[in-house]
């Protein structure tokens, strides 16, 4: 039976505190008139407009199948009502209301108890935050490429600000309640995003120098992202860290999904294996070749490289899994986990053949495996090590191998090429005239274009690519990037799961920071004459937080000390002929804030200076990298 | 939220209702509630009928506005368009079914339980040709519409003019390719859409066109409709279909109160004005004109100016004022406690452009000027039909030529045609080359339709050629310095000259060619200030004979070469004041490309032309052959 769709739009309901959140409710419908009888309820609760495409269409696919889907805007966002607690990832509110959404559902004559969630990113983030309240009728939930701790990996990273989510802040502004119905003070975010390349060099960031000055809450927010290095009360909250408060969480069934160029691979993967172990209620995990909102493109590619078409969800693939999901656990006659289903799905990436496919990007493969366990049990952690000569070896250095050196200048920062990040969009100049009265119906937000673009990419640098400079070296000719690869490979090695880096390290700043990224560095051919450079992961240890991210502990220049760079998970095959590269430096601007090396007060520095870094690589001091090699 | 506001909104999408050939179209049905139900009783409704998805913002946005406030409101796609049944017949402007299905709707509408019988239309440009061609069809609950910009017949105003083929619709035919149903399920075809709309300055040049040149040949009926438009020179049975010439059919039209909305640089005053006209001569219903200095989005936006000129405050509605207004005129139609209806309301609004400080404003355009004024009729009876006299010396005054006044001469090269400089057009847009990439999850939000960029721009401009318009070339001169160009110029005035309503341009003239055309363009001649040494030369508004039709649009007589004969060009109607010290300016040439299709010069068949000649015009400008132009100016 297909059904119509009638809506209510903006039904005011009030939350515990009299706050009314504006709900769009759409029921099955029959010759424009509802049907009458409960039905199995999907909620969807976001910042970024309920009226949104993105949004309406999940009512255009689920109503038909017999689903309510009530769509809400967040407090302070859009229609609904507010108490001026934007705090963008930060509000307070947020897991409240979700339960007040789910139990008011529940409460409806036309809803048969059960509520299911969905939506990405943010819309992630609010189904954790409501499962963490447990609303008796929420019953199944699918967050996609969901944040679980903002210190750790949404807003900073190994104690560096991931840059992001400064441009995060300004997409939040522009249509903020205070600023939405006021062209000209919108307008004032939008020349800001028109500015965006002037701005990510114009740090320190200050109160008052861009437009979030219009929309207090998120300058605050910026502000703390920025400036408070250490995690603290206020990182432990339970608006910055599900994991702190993960023994809250509900015990229903969840699908966890996300893309090993999301930046949240590795959180959802440890969030499945969290409540895998906490939970009796079946537990899935997807992660596939995709960036931030690949799950639902069509692309056989992300970036510069392709995965085939197995790769490919796409949208209708995305909505046919979640109704297959949701039909087991919200309709009356739910018939539960089917026997037998793993419950985890990983795209291990790789096995391809190297060349260039006809759109121009590299054919790297892979497919698609069911796992049972996070991480895999029979992973073998395998030490290479790092050595002198820029080899990556599996037996450890010999005592006296001369340390590396490099000066890591801050005023000239390793370019980000790709990676693992939501997105960073500026605005365009505006070419020739679009009619005013048909700009209003052109959102500048569709008009962003990527300045910086997520995914594999060669690590070269490029004009296109925001942050690059002549002469546009390869990073590995770059004086202070170290590499260090293994021989080509005899055989191929697969390595899935989180990585760590070990390093000694001396440098003649007070603070500085390392680097760390994993590289399958196909061999060249026909196609690519000096190889592909394809980054896989990366991160970064800023020097003071090396003891611990809850206290600062400056260094003592020219003293060699070790540090840890905690690599997220992926999956990935090194084939036989490609080489395992691990490259070390001290920035990549902008995915990452650039250490000044002064050890002043975070984000409130009053010069940068160069910092001479040392990287040890002796017997004493062996530098290595334990990677998960999962046996054949 | 206003006071008005009382009611929620529940949507009832896609209720598939049969015509009556039993074709279902889809209707987004926005009815008053409360507490997310409906509320019981009945309303009156406002619908809107259109090709252009009903479920985009810009109609939508109608139901948010008038719901609140006691009224439903009904969204239709039109047949074979989006989520409507089609039977393959969509023919972009020449789509048969149309009146009747506005007719269907209507009635439909009228027998639902929520209906208080009385339903109103509105919509702009293709979403109000539906309301005229319902209107048209006169069902009995239709009962008061306000069409915005709407052609009124495709020959004279639209698809063609004075002969001449009016290019944005070669334009339009893309836009309405792109979403066809023949194609919405294949990517590739679509691309081929998109990638002719990135080379559409290529195909501009790529004439004469044929089938199965562009993507338009994955959507036969447009591919039809384009051929139809091109080619179909003389006024033909294909012309004076319903479809296509309403002005035929307002016997047949509803007695019901219209408003019609147009801008003096939207394509449509003609056709709008004259439609006010017959209205008001052949019904006894109460019937509207407003006319701002717009062009044809310019009403709903929210900028004092049009292109390079700006006309002050008081010119802006924007949507905010649309709405409001159209909720007044509705409430007095269409509910059933209406409000008295205003004793004295004049039914004309027009915007009298100029009276401007003629500087430049700190957004850098012309401050022209201008303001609103009422009229109870149209044209303007206290107008006085005033012949101007174009002169072997290059003036432009009431006295007549002198009797052996030399013609003038130029050559027209069909291959270099004068670009177009602003006027009266729907815009064109093409699709800028993909930037930094944005990733494709993302851009299934975003119709390319919303990246278009103009390469022709409507409105006021000054006559000068510049690189940031398609068609201009180095050296980029002033359109007056070119040897192709005809300029005639009254003295600078001594006192205003306001000229409100219609113009004729009537022209002795001989060519080289078997065929060729004529233009004409009225200009107001700023003079020279610091801020525009040059002067600023604004279009007010052009059209063009061609000349095979100069004996009537229904036969083809072509010249004999060298011999003098007399031929009109009818432009559009403006209301402008010329101020003192400024020219009125004529400008007689053979050209306005991309705007008219550029004439060959060969007498072949039309838009099936084998080859380009040069043609060698004269312009009589002598007692025996007084070539003029009659302004109907407004006694101060």
């Amino acid at each position: 039976m297909t059904y119509g769709i009638v809506a209510a739009l903006d039904v005011m309901v009030p939350m515990r505190d009299g706050v009314r959140l504006a709900f769009d409710v759409y029921r099955p419908g029959h010759d424009g008139a509802y049907v009458e009888g409960r039905f199995p309820t999907l909620m969807c609760h976001t910042s970024y407009d309920k009226a949104t495409k993105r949004y309406v269409e999940i009512a255009d696919w689920f109503v038909p199948r017999g689903y309510n889907v009530v769509l809400v805007d967040m407090r302070d966002r859009y229609r609904s009502e507010g108490s001026g607690e934007y705090y963008h990832s930060a509000s307070p509110h947020t897991g409240r209301d979700g339960y007040d959404i789910v139990e008011w559902i529940a409460a409806q004559p036309w809803s048969n108890g059960r509520v299911g969630t969905v939506g990405s990113s943010h819309a992630g983030q609010v189904q954790v935050r409501t499962a963490l309240e447990r609303p008796p009728h929420l019953s199944a939930i699918w967050p996609d490429v969901v944040t679980t701790n903002n210190y750790a990996n949404c807003a900073r990273e190994g104690g560096a600000m991931q840059g992001h989510m400064f441009w995060a802040l300004l997409i939040h502004a522009q249509d903020a309640q205070e600023v939405l119905h006021d062209p000209t003070l919108s307008g004032q975010v939008w020349d800001d995003l028109k500015s965006l390349r002037q701005l990510y060099r114009a740090t320190p960031w200050q109160r008052g120098q861009t437009s979030l000055r219009l929309v207090p809450t998120l300058e605050d927010v910026l502000m703390r992202y920025y400036t408070r290095g250490a995690y603290d009360d206020w990182w432990a909250s339970e608006a910055c860290d599900y994991t702190a408060h993960f023994q809250r969480h509900v015990d229903v069934p969840m699908t966890v999904s996300s893309g090993w160029f999301d930046p949240w691979a590795g959180p959802d993967a440890d969030y499945w294996a969290a409540m895998a172990a906490q939970n009796v209620s079946p537990q899935r995990l997807v992660i596939g070749p995709w960036s931030h909102v690949g799950m639902r493109g069509e692309a056989t590619s992300c970036h510069e490289v392709d995965f085939g078409p197995d790769s490919v969800w796409g949208v209708e693939r995305y909505f046919s899994e979640q109704l297959d999901y949701f039909s087991r656990w919200l309709p009356d006659d739910a018939t539960g986990q089917p026997e037998g289903e793993a419950p985890i799905r990983i795209f291990v990436m790789g096995g391809g053949s190297g060349r260039m496919t006809p759109d121009g990007k590299l054919d790297h493969g892979g497919g698609w495996r069911s796992e049972h366990e996070w991480p895999l049990a029979r992973r073998v952690e395998t030490t290479f090590w790092l050595h002198g000569d820029g080899t990556l070896r599996d037996e450890p250095p010999t005592v006296d191998v001369e340390p590396l050196r490099y000066a890591f200048d801050p005023s000239r920062p390793v370019p980000t090429i790709g990676g693992a990040f939501c997105a960073i969009g500026e605005l365009p100049e505006e070419g020739a005239g679009m009619e005013q009265a048909w700009a209003r119906f052109l959102h500048p937000v569709l008009r962003l274009r990527d300045l910086l673009t997520p995914g594999p990419a060669d690590q070269r640098e490029d004009p296109r690519f925001f942050g690059s400079e002549p002469p546009y070296p390869r990073l590995s000719e770059r004086p202070d990037v170290l590499v260090f690869r293994s021989e080509p490979l005899v055989e191929p090695i697969e390595v899935t799961g989180p990585s760590r880096v070990h390093l000694w390290v001396s440098s003649s700043a007070l603070d500085t920071d390392f680097t760390a990224k994993l590289i399958d560095a196909h061999p060249p051919n026909d196609d690519y004459p000096d190889g592909f450079d394809m980054l896989l992961v990366d991160s970064v240890i800023r020097c003071r937080f090396r003891e611990g991210f809850d206290r600062e502990v400056l260094l003592e220049p020219g003293v060699p000390v070790p540090v840890t760079i905690s690599l997220w998970a992926t999956s990935n095959l090194f084939d036989a002929g490609h080489r395992i590269r691990v490259d070390i430096s001290s920035s990549n601007w902008p995915r990452l804030d650039v250490n000044p090396n002064t050890g002043e007060p975070m984000g409130r520095h009053t010069h940068q200076v160069v910092a001479e870094q040392t990287l040890y690589v002796d017997a004493g001091r062996p530098s290595h990298v334990v990677l998960p090699v999962i046996p054949r | 939220m206003t006071e008005r506001d009382r009611y929620g909104i529940v949507l009832s999408k896609n209720v598939m209702v049969p015509m009556r050939d039993g074709i279902r179209l889809a209707f987004d049905v926005y009815r008053p509630a409360r507490d997310g139900d409906f509320v019981g009783g009945r309303f009156p409704t406002i619908m809107v009928h259109t090709p252009y998805d009903k479920t985009d913002k810009r109609y939508s946005e109608i139901a948010d506005f008038f719901v609140p406030k006691g009224y439903n409101t009904v969204l239709v796609d039109l047949r074979d368009r989006y989520r409507s049944e089609g039977s393959g017949v969509y023919y972009h402007a020449a789509t048969p079914h149309t009146g009747r299905d506005g007719y269907d709707i209507c009635e439909w509408i009228a027998a639902q339980p929520w209906s208080n019988g009385r339903i109103g239309t509105v919509g702009s440009s293709y979403a109000a040709i539906t309301q005229v061609r319902t209107a048209i069809e006169a069902p009995p609950h239709l009962t008061a519409i306000w069409p915005d910009v709407v052609p009124t017949n495709s020959f004279q105003n639209q698809c063609r003019e004075g002969g001449a083929m009016q290019q944005h619709m070669f334009w339009a035919l893309f836009i309405h390719a792109q979403d066809a149903q023949d194609i919405a399920d294949d990517w590739g075809k679509q691309q081929d859409v998109w990638n002719d709309l990135r080379d559409l300055r290529q195909l501009f040049r790529a004439t004469p066109w044929r089938r199965g040149q562009t993507a338009l040949r994955h959507v036969p009926t447009l591919e039809d409709s384009l051929i139809d438009y091109y080619t179909r020179g003389a006024y033909d049975e294909y012309w004076a279909r319903v479809e296509h010439d309403y002005t035929l059919f307002w016997d047949q039209h509803a007695d019901i109160p219209v408003t019609m909305s147009t801008g003096w640089y939207d394509p449509f005053p003609t056709a709008d004005t004259e439609y006010f006209t017959a209205m008001t001569q052949r019904k006894s219903s109460p019937m509207r004109l407003v006319v701002g200095p717009w062009s044809h989005v310019g009403m709903r936006g929210d900028s004092t100016f049009c292109h390079q000129v700006d006309f002050g405050p008081e010119s802006v509605w924007g949507v905010k004022r649309y709405f409001a207004e159209q909720l007044a005129y509705f409430d007095r139609h269409l509910v059933d406690d209406p409000p008295a209806e205003p004793a004295d309301e004049a039914p004309v609004r027009i915007f009298v452009m100029g009276g401007g400080s003629g500087r430049k404003t700190p957004e850098g355009k012309l401050d022209h000027g201008g303001r609103w004024r009422e009229e109870h009729e149209w044209p303007l009876a206290r107008r006085v039909e005033t012949a101007f006299y174009l002169h072997g010396d290059g003036s432009l005054s009431t006295s007549p030529p002198a009797a052996d006044a030399e013609p003038r001469r130029y050559a027209f090269d069909p291959t270099h045609p004068v670009p177009t400089l602003g006027g009266l057009y729907c815009s064109i847009g093409e699709l800028p080359a993909e930037g930094a990439g944005m990733e494709q999850a993302w851009a299934r939000f975003l119709s390319p339709v919303l990246r278009l960029r103009d390469i022709l721009t409507p409105g006021p401009v000054d006559q000068k050629e510049d690189p940031s318009f398609f068609g201009s070339e180095p050296p980029y001169p002033r359109l007056s310095e070119r040897p192709d160009v005809l300029v005639f110029r009254t003295e600078p005035l001594a006192e205003p000259v306001e000229v409100t309503g219609r113009m004729t341009v009537r022209l002795w003239i001989s060519s080289s060619a078997l065929d060729t055309d004529f233009t004409a363009k009225v200009i107001d001649v700023h003079p020279a200030n610091e801020d525009y040494p040059e002067g600023f030369d604004m279009i007010l508004n052009d059209s063009v004979i061609r000349c095979r039709f100069r004996e009537g649009f229904e036969r083809e007589v072509l010249l004999t070469p060298g011999e003098v004969v007399p031929v009109t060009i009818e432009l559009p109607p403006t209301s402008n004041l010329f101020d003192v010290g400024h020219r009125i300016r004529l400008d007689i040439s053979s050209s306005n490309w991309p705007r008219l299709d550029v004439n060959p010069n060969t007498g072949e068949p039309m838009g099936r032309h084998t080859h380009e000649v040069v043609a060698h015009q004269a312009v009589f400008v002598d007692a025996d052959h007084p070539s003029h132009v009659v302004l109907p100016v407004i006694p101060a």
